[in-house]
């Protein structure tokens, strides 16, 4: 009787085994998540505001540039967001629409890595810096040189903002 | 007796005189490790300035759109300074899209148009940043970037 008893209890015990196995193979399916990260082309580097006091000329950077062969990348000043004629930049006092400052604006060859030739952005077509695929210095240029014309203006905290166009080229 | 007093006097003397002098130049040097350490903070302080002074501006040679919706992911460097507000405009000048500010860090992650557009190519549309300071919301320097639209 008693050797029935552990022989129903072993069974018993199997089949709860057994049962536990069938359901412990769709007891729980992993989730999965596809991710897929959709990353830009390129990023580039502008100042976000220059005190013209404390220093006279600026660097544009691009950085992680992938592009197709034989395309380029070319920041310029945008001419119809940005203050500038010519190669001529007005800023305007804070508080006044009529208090105007006049600066010259040149482009900066910094192509090795160091301030260089300058010339006047009008002659550059108003291009700051060319990039290429795998370079972070640039190509070509590489910042904006800045000369206020001091002499006529009066006193007063002059602003203006620069607005870019980037866009990528066939090779200039 | 008178000798051996002279000779404490001037053992004394020459311990205490050195003792002297080595505090002197114990704090000789902590000054000069003060000016080091001021000067480092201000190198790096001066490099900080020169970073946050910049805006990282994330760019696209094409953007593709279905029904509308892009996934693409557009995102404030979490290092900038600045707001993003973003606006897509077509070639003839046509806003299809405006973003809330995106403050650093932050993300779009879905760019549904406001307008239905022929499926097509569309080259030289323009994603323009508008970027504003994050203390006082005032403008400041932004980029216009060209790209080529895709709808399909």
């Amino acid at each position: 009787m008693k050797g029935l008893h552990y022989k129903g209890i072993l069974l018993l015990l199997v089949f709860a085994c057994l049962g536990n196995t069938a359901f412990a193979s769709y007891d729980y399916i992993m989730p999965t998540t596809l991710e897929y990260d959709l990353a830009a082309n390129y990023m580039i580097e502008i100042p976000a505001n220059i005190n013209l006091n404390e220093a006279d000329h600026f660097s544009v950077r691009a950085y992680d540039v992938d592009l197709p062969d034989g395309q380029e990348l070319v920041i310029s000043l945008d001419k119809a967001q940005t203050n500038i004629v010519d190669n001529i930049l007005t800023l305007t006092a804070e508080g006044s629409n009529n208090k105007t400052m006049e600066c010259n604006v040149c482009v900066v060859d910094e192509t090795d890595g160091e301030l260089g030739v300058i010339s006047s952005i009008y002659e550059s077509d108003y291009v700051v810096a060319v990039f290429a695929s795998g370079n972070d210095l640039p190509v070509k240029y590489g910042g904006l040189f800045f000369t206020p014309q001091t002499t006529s203006a009066k006193r007063g905290h002059y602003t203006t903002a620069l607005y870019y166009t980037v866009e990528i080229k066939d090779y200039m | 007796m008178r000798f051996k007093r002279t000779v404490s006097v001037l053992i004394g003397g020459l311990v205490l005189a050195s003792v002297l002098l080595f505090c002197k130049n114990a704090d000789g040097m902590e000054q000069m490790q003060m000016l080091t350490i001021k000067q480092e903070q201000q190198n790096n302080a001066e490099a900080e300035d020169d970073e946050t002074n910049s805006i990282l501006i994330p760019g696209f040679d094409y953007l593709t759109f279905r029904t509308g919706v892009s996934n693409q992911t557009i995102r404030n460097p979490e290092r900038n300074q600045c707001y993003f507000q973003i606006r897509i405009v077509m070639p003839d000048g046509r806003v299809i899209f405006d973003s809330d500010m995106i403050a650093p860090g932050e993300q779009i992650s879905k760019i549904r148009l406001n307008t239905v557009l022929t499926p097509g190519t569309y080259e030289d549309a323009r994603l323009q940043y508008t970027c504003y300071s994050l203390d006082a919301l005032q403008l400041i320097n932004g980029a216009t970037i060209k790209f080529t639209l895709e709808v399909r």
